[in-house]
């Protein structure tokens, strides 16, 4: 018999297939509303229509917090970068006491929940006067693109040849053309997967948003929330839509630029060091 | 984006009189330390104009290191570094006109053969004209022309290894810095390398530093050989000299085969001596140190000879044949001696007529014993 049904196998099969359901089905659920023409958030029907498409990509209560979450996750997503790459090519082949700790101090905002960060940031943000504002959201969602990018960059420059940087430099490159014309270059799988990952947490980032803006700069995620407090419209379904959307498809490609291997082993290596 | 400036040769640091040549590299009491542990300790060497010398040692007797610090890519703690006569050793890497061949390759992966060539010149800000000139003059040195568009990763590890010779010696740089060049090759490429690398390195009078941990390679290439132990020179010295007349017992050990018998100094007279060994023989030997000093007897297996008769030699040890091997070339044979001890004897296949168990005579001139100090 092929070991592939005998019996342990097969269960493990089956459990896999219904926890991959169990997940999954609520996003499906929402994608198949989100397609109906019914305008109340009903069962779901078989009749098909994009009306809630038109309707988020048109009105403009949707379409202005559409802008300000695109202009907040492009920001915060470049934010990431500028702190993250240099982050990065410090810690990757530092070892050390005191590169551990530079590295969970990176990496330790990411495990702080949103609500005790929104507070904090908050209380700075209004004595800064950065509270409402478009760089107070995207420095806030920096705090959780930051350590994605940084462990996106990390890992793909933990796998290049530092050799090739110091060629660079003993053929007649300064630091800085080193930088532009070999590190970068390598390194630059990781960049845009953190670019991306950075800009996926904060197109979806709720509870900072929640606190920090203001109407001039409401993102998405809080404008559906205070929608479905008065009303549930099938329109909050299609929205959800679009962030399954975006957000699946930037991991797809972020993993295909580290490499899930590359991720996995990283944060496995993290995990070791703490 | 102006920060490269060559170094240019400056005469007037020369000694007066222009008598004497400065040597393109010369190294005065360079030091480094990683925190509590010396990797170098104050050595001293230069490197002559067109000469080919190799720094040779186990890993972590501080040739890389030294390597690194003479190219700038290590930081100096004591001692200065001059390239052509001038005082580079607190200069950044671009600025000292080497280049180096790097054991990993180090090509540039997302850049193709002809752009990787072309880097040290674009960086020295050369017309594209002569780029495309002296990479191609580069190219045809190293047996690559026509694999100029090709990505490193379509290439194989001897072809990546020529690019990086190839972008090395196209900078013309005042010193050529090899780090283990040829290790990361298999046995007959790697031998193949040598002869190649060796011919451009004759044809162009290109000076270099190599850097190995393989005493055959340094022996093949080498004009001269720096041996290091522990962060010190243990000898500096043309190859058949090292390999002939090691100045100690490491070196002696290091390079090529050797049977080592440890003793001291019985008798002295003139040039040769005779040296009791531990278990009680009295070898013969070209030495001059005092009555008395403890030294290590070196001899090599191909030295010895064996006999069924007592032959008339200056040394003659008794043993029993343990065990011999085919080595292609020669028969290896293992000698019990009679203090227990083993003996190694190398012998041309045409002289192998023992058995094991057979009682034999090992045979050696008094110059083939090496005889070292012994701390």
């Amino acid at each position: 018999m092929n070991p592939r049904w005998s019996l342990p196998s097969l269960s493990y099969r089956v459990l896999g297939l219904i926890a991959v359901i169990f997940l999954l089905s609520p996003l499906v659920i929402v994608v198949w509303l989100s397609f109906g023409s019914s305008p109340y958030m009903a069962k779901p029907s078989l009749d098909f229509s994009l009306r809630w498409y038109e309707e988020i990509f048109t009105a403009s209560r949707w379409t202005g917090p559409f802008q300000h979450s695109l202009i907040i996750a492009a920001g915060s997503s470049v934010l990431s970068l500028l702190l993250a790459t240099p982050a990065a090519l410090g810690l990757a082949k530092a070892q050390g006491r005191r590169a551990t700790g530079l590295n969970f101090g990176v990496m330790v905002p990411f495990f702080m929940p949103g609500l005790i960060l929104a507070v904090g940031l908050l209380m700075f943000a209004s004595r800064i006067g950065l509270s409402g504002t478009f760089p107070g959201v995207m420095i806030a969602h920096s705090l959780w693109g930051t350590p994605i990018a940084y462990l996106a960059i990390r890992a793909v420059y933990a796998g290049t040849d530092t050799a090739a940087e110091e060629a660079a430099r003993v053929l007649g490159a300064g630091p800085l053309r080193t930088f532009f014309l070999v590190t970068l270059p390598s390194i630059l799988p990781g960049v845009a997967a953190g670019a991306l990952f950075a800009f996926v947490i904060s197109f979806n980032e709720f509870m900072m948003s929640l606190f920090l803006t203001a109407p001039r700069t409401v993102t998405l995620p809080v404008v559906i929330w205070t929608s479905l407090r008065y009303e549930v419209s099938p329109a909050v379904a299609a929205i959800a839509s679009v962030f399954i959307g975006i957000s699946v498809i930037a991991v797809i490609i972020g993993l295909r630029l580290v490499g899930t291997r590359g991720l996995l082993q990283l944060t496995a290596v993290d995990a070791a060091k703490r | 984006m102006t920060d490269v400036s060559v170094q240019p040769m400056k005469d007037s640091v020369a000694p007066p009189g222009g008598g004497a040549t400065t040597p393109d590299l010369e190294v005065q009491g360079l030091s480094k330390h990683f925190g509590p542990v010396v990797a170098v300790d104050s050595i001293d060497f230069s490197v002559a104009s067109g000469e080919f010398v190799s720094i040779l040692g186990p890993s972590g007797c501080g040739k890389t290191t030294t390597l690194r610090m003479v190219a700038g890519l290590e930081e100096v703690t004591a001692g200065r570094i001059f390239i052509r006569g001038s005082d580079v050793t607190h200069l950044p890497p671009e600025k000292r006109n080497t280049a180096m061949v790097f054991q990993s390759y180090a090509l540039f992966p997302h850049m193709n053969v002809h752009d990787n060539v072309a880097f040290g010149l674009k960086m020295r800000g050369v017309s594209k004209a002569e780029i495309d000139d002296r990479v191609a003059t580069a190219m045809r040195r190293v047996r690559l022309e026509g694999y100029e568009k090709r990505k490193p990763s379509q290439l194989s590890g001897g072809q990546r290894q020529r690019v990086a010779v190839a972008r090395a010696i196209v900078v013309e740089p005042a010193i050529l810095l090899l780090d283990e060049a040829l290790t990361n090759l298999d046995r007959r490429l790697r031998q193949q390398l040598q002869l190649e690398l060796k011919e451009l390195q004759v044809d162009l009078g290109i000076t270099s530093l190599f850097v190995t941990h393989d005493q055959e390679e340094a022996l093949t290439m080498s004009d001269r050989i720096i041996v290091m132990d522990e962060g010190l020179i243990a000898q500096d010295a043309e190859p058949s000299e090292v390999y002939d007349r090691p100045a100690s017992a490491f070196v002696a050990g290091f390079i090529g085969e050797s049977n080592r018998l440890d003793g001291s100094v019985a008798a002295g007279s003139g040039e040769t001596c005779t040296v009791r060994t531990e278990s009680g023989l009295d070898l013969m030997g070209i030495h001059s140190g005092d009555v008395g000093q403890q030294c290590a007897v070196m001899i090599r297996p191909r030295a010895i000879t064996l006999h069924a008769d007592r032959p008339t030699k200056d040394n003659v040890i008794e043993g029993v044949v343990k065990l011999w091997a085919y080595k292609g070339e020669s028969y290896e044979y293992v000698i019990n001696l009679p203090d227990g001890g083993d003996l190694l004897v190398d012998l041309p296949r045409r002289e192998a007529v023992f058995e094991r168990g057979d009682r034999v005579f090992a045979a050696f001139d008094a110059r083939d014993v090496i005889v070292v100090e012994r701390a």
